[in-house]
């Protein structure tokens, strides 16, 4: 996520809205047609509109659809601005508005609305909407932002009314009203997910390409959102020109969105490029000359791949697959803090990683280390200074520690006596109350355990997993603990493929995952709860209406298209090289192994997609029964499964961890 | 872009310092086309190109710059990942730039050992604001064992010498070991993976036929 480099300095809704004609051929910059206001004079901004509004020739690649798609600026400071920017294909004209604040519901809707106006309305009408929007009271975070003009009187025909809700970026992204997250959700693959997930985490140069300047400007931004609460904090592009293409040379970590227009013409040369994770969205491929999820701890690794395989309901359940990723990795970070007050804090990194389990240690010490990451070196220094004011954050990371409990972590004596005296004081009693902690299980579980006599003889209690379930399994009060405690404890993912078709897949979920897996039906009854039924449209998809009549609201929809999934044995077609010649790439596999693409030796001498098997596409593989849901409670045994599962102290068979046997 | 290539060697140069201290002017100052854009405002990065000829060799050097580094304690060692080589500055005039330096420094040391780099101290023309003491930054250099040039972008005063030693640098660096001096290269050479992946494939045929 991004939030930690917004602007500070915002004082208006936008800093400049600009219509605009396509480039002539051979032209760098779009022709300006409006300007508002038309005394906002930095020209170097109104030039970047005129790069980024038209990357390329759009028309080129869409004659149809409107396009709705961002890009982003960054000042001196590294601070960020957004360009909003809607496509008309007709009229091959884009209208643009560029602000401070990231807050794409609204100014899609306003882009939208005001389209309208442009097609039958007189000139001076859109000077007259533009002017009121520019003037409109900045809502506070939660609030609607109302806006509402209309002339209907003779020669003018318009009427623009809307309210959107102002999008709190603390909170989770929601399918439901992220059309980002959607839209990443919707193009990529879960082990591609998985896969930029890890290469994200470790900071490489990640490059994704696409036709549709939509769909690739929304993946940029979602990715960078699956960082949460830490913020990328190196170069950020969601959309690169044609004229700035080079920068995808550039030596640093980044995030870059180049249309695939822009990476044909370039011609660059690969060895220039450097080493670099391509993520195709139109072919569904991911080419890296890394192996990122490899050196993530395994049981991170199998969370995920148990996570999102199955489908995501409309609410933050998808975003919070990454956050409990996050948690697992970096949830502990306040056993590094030291010092006898909040004022003389610090981070010791030996101390925070001794204090990881084994199977940790090297990956967050290789992080803060020889791959030091700038966002963990952000975050730990933001969070100490937070302390050390004397601050408790409570952010959602915050809440899903509480929650998760960092199961299973070494017992810290007193190495937290600060933290967890300031702590207590903050973090939501409510949710306390509402259900044991895995900490509170762990300690009738440890009463039990007196009682026990049935092997596990170490003492003091060990916080090893296994055996603890084991212990637990043995109470005969099974049914006295909430299910879902016990689940967190359960390394659960190591038992699932996410290439097997397994109906036992609610074994990734706890009952805290349950309760967000609505069904459609029920997505669509629960969103259309209006808060507001004054304002009718509160909820209508913002996302892409056009003229010739608006969308669906989008949560009547039915849930995206389920991601392709593999079925045992397919996977071995899909290694056929076919003549691809990236040989110094490596290519994603549906089994998780980084397989060459390539037979050839010969080193490309330049990147040029025109040769379409440069990015050699997976076969497409089956898609998945709808009825094999993730809480298919058609199954008829979701929670209670679980504490009875027998699979938990049983190897996993062998078949079905195929990944794991190519190491 | 460059389908064809008119250089031996392409290095990427990072420079680092706070903002102000004139990382841009250096950067016009040696740079070959003084009149490019700059971009460092719109999108946070920029870089300015220059070839050189060292001891018979063309070598085509970009150098990069990116928007806000001052905001981080440490810069870490992720972002020195691609580069060959980095051009460490600060302004004599100003000690806090200085101390940003000597951290920097020091993550690049404990972390990035391949790199290579060199100690800037620029605006050296502005001798009676000065509070960095050349003959301290000198000390410091040593006791690093890095390359220390005092610069004046302003008056033009070393900055080609200060650029062509990094440079040196870098070449020396990739003759004497090509492999860690271009590690892209030598990662992506296409030849010596393709066995690797040519038995990965095996295994998987065994495993899945």
């Amino acid at each position: 996520m991004t939030y930690g480099r917004y602007r500070a300095d915002v004082a208006t809704l936008y800093d400049v809205f600009c219509e605009l004609d396509a480039p002539k051929p051979g032209e760098k910059l779009a022709i300006l047609r409006l300007q508002y206001p038309d005394d906002f004079h930095d020209p170097a901004i109104v030039k970047s509109v005129q790069q980024f509004a038209f990357p390329c020739q759009l028309r080129e690649v869409e004659v149809d659809a409107v396009q709705l798609f961002s890009f982003v600026l960054t000042d001196s400071n590294s601070k960020f601005s957004f360009g909003f920017c809607r496509y008309t294909p007709r009229t091959d004209t884009c209208i643009c508005f560029l602000s401070g604040f990231f807050w794409p519901n609204v100014f899609f809707k306003a882009l939208n609305d005001i389209s309208l106006v442009i097609g039958s309305a007189q000139r001076e009408d859109v000077e007259s909407v533009l002017t009121k929007f520019y003037h409109t009271d900045i809502p506070n975070i939660d609030e609607y932002l109302r806006f509402a003009d209309s002339n209907q009187t003779d020669g003018h025909n318009y009427r623009v009314v809307f309210a959107e809700k102002i999008p709190d970026h603390t909170r989770l992204p929601t399918l439901g009203s992220d059309k980002f997250f959607l839209e990443f959700y919707n193009a990529i693959d879960p082990r591609q997910m998985l896969a930029i997930f890890a290469s994200l985490l470790k900071e490489r140069r990640i490059l994704f390409t696409g036709r549709k300047v939509g769909s690739l400007s929304s993946c940029l931004h979602a990715v960078s959102m699956l960082l949460y609460p830490m913020c990328w904090q190196s170069v950020f592009i969601t959309i690169l020109p044609e004229s700035l293409v080079d920068m995808v040379m550039a030596p640093m970590p980044y995030l870059i969105g180049v249309p695939k227009t822009v990476l044909e013409n370039a011609r660059l040369n690969i060895r220039d490029i450097g080493e670099v994770v391509i993520v195709d969205i139109d072919e569904k491929t991911l080419t890296s000359p890394f192996d990122d999820v490899a050196a993530m701890p395994q049981e991170v690794v199998n969370f995920l791949k148990a996570q999102l395989r199955s489908q995501s309901a409309m609410d933050d359940t998808f975003a919070k697959h990454f956050l409990r990723a996050m948690v697992m990795l970096f949830g502990d970070y306040t056993s590094g803090f030291t010092g006898d007050t909040p004022e003389t804090l610090v981070f010791s990194k030996e101390r925070f990683v001794v204090q990881q389990k084994p199977s940790y240690q090297a990956y967050v010490s290789s992080l803060l280390g020889a791959d030091g990451v700038q966002y963990l070196e952000r975050f730990i220094h933001d969070r100490l200074e937070l302390y050390k004011d004397g601050h408790v954050p409570g952010d959602q990371f915050e809440i899903e520690i509480e929650q998760m409990d960092l199961k299973n972590r070494p017992v810290k004596e007193n190495a937290n006596d600060v933290i967890g005296a300031l702590k207590t004081s903050g973090i939501q009693i409510a949710n306390r109350l509402q259900k044991l902690t895995p900490r509170e299980i762990r300690k009738a579980a440890a009463r039990k355990k007196a009682h026990n006599q049935n092997g596990f003889e170490q003492s003091p209690m060990s916080f090893d997993n296994l055996q603890w379930d084991a212990t637990f399994q043995k109470s005969d009060e099974n049914e006295g603990f909430p299910v879902e405690t016990r689940m967190d404890n359960v390394p659960v993912a190591n038992l699932i493929d996410l290439d097997e078709p397994s109906t036992s897949s609610a074994s990734g979920l706890t009952s805290v995952d349950e309760q967000y897996f609505l069904r459609p039906s029920e997505l669509a009854t629960n969103n259309r709860k209006s808060p507001s039924g004054a304002i009718g449209n509160v909820f209508a998809d913002p996302f892409a209406t056009s003229p010739e009549g608006s969308a669906p609201p989008l949560p009547s929809r039915p849930p995206p298209p389920l991601h392709p999934r593999m079925i045992p044995g397919s996977s071995v077609q899909s290694i056929s090289p076919s003549g691809s010649s990236a040989p110094h790439l490596l290519h994603f596999q549906q089994s998780h192994q980084w397989a060459q693409v390539s037979q050839v030796g010969s080193v490309p001498s330049a990147m040029n997609p025109s040769a379409p098997d440069w990015y050699a596409p997976p076969p497409l593989p089956p898609r998945r029964p709808a009825s094999v849901g993730p809480s298919s409670t058609s199954s008829g045994q979701p929670a209670t499964a679980f504490a009875t599962s027998s699979a938990i102290r049983v190897p996993p068979p062998p078949v079905r961890s195929k990944w794991e046997t190519f190491e | 872009m460059a389908g064809t290539r008119d250089y031996d060697h392409l290095f990427k140069l990072l420079i680092i310092g706070d903002s102000g201290v004139g990382k841009s002017s250096l950067l016009l100052r040696f740079a070959d086309n003084t009149f490019s854009e700059n971009y460092i405002t719109t999108i946070g990065v920029d870089f300015k190109i220059r070839t050189m000829d060292i001891n018979g060799q063309r070598v085509k050097l970009q150098i990069w710059d990116t928007a806000g580094q001052e905001r981080f304690r440490t810069i870490t060692s992720t972002y020195y990942r691609g580069t060959h080589g980095v051009v460490v500055v600060y302004d004599v005039t100003n000690g806090e730039s200085f101390g940003n330096v000597k951290r920097w420094l020091q993550e690049i040391e404990n972390n990035c050992d391949s790199v290579q780099k060199v100690l800037v101290g620029n605006k050296c023309e502005e001798n009676e604001r000065r509070v960095v003491l050349e003959s301290d930054a000198r000390n410091y250099a040593q006791s690093m064992n890095i390359s220390f040039f005092e610069t004046s972008a302003k008056e033009d005063k070393n900055v080609e010498p200060m650029f062509t030693c990094i440079t040196s640098l870098v070449l020396t660096a990739k003759l004497a070991n090509p492999q860690s001096a271009s590690k892209d290269q030598s990662r992506t050479g296409g030849v010596s993976l393709k066995d690797n992946s040519g038995s990965t494939n095996q295994k998987k045929k065994c495993k899945c036929g």
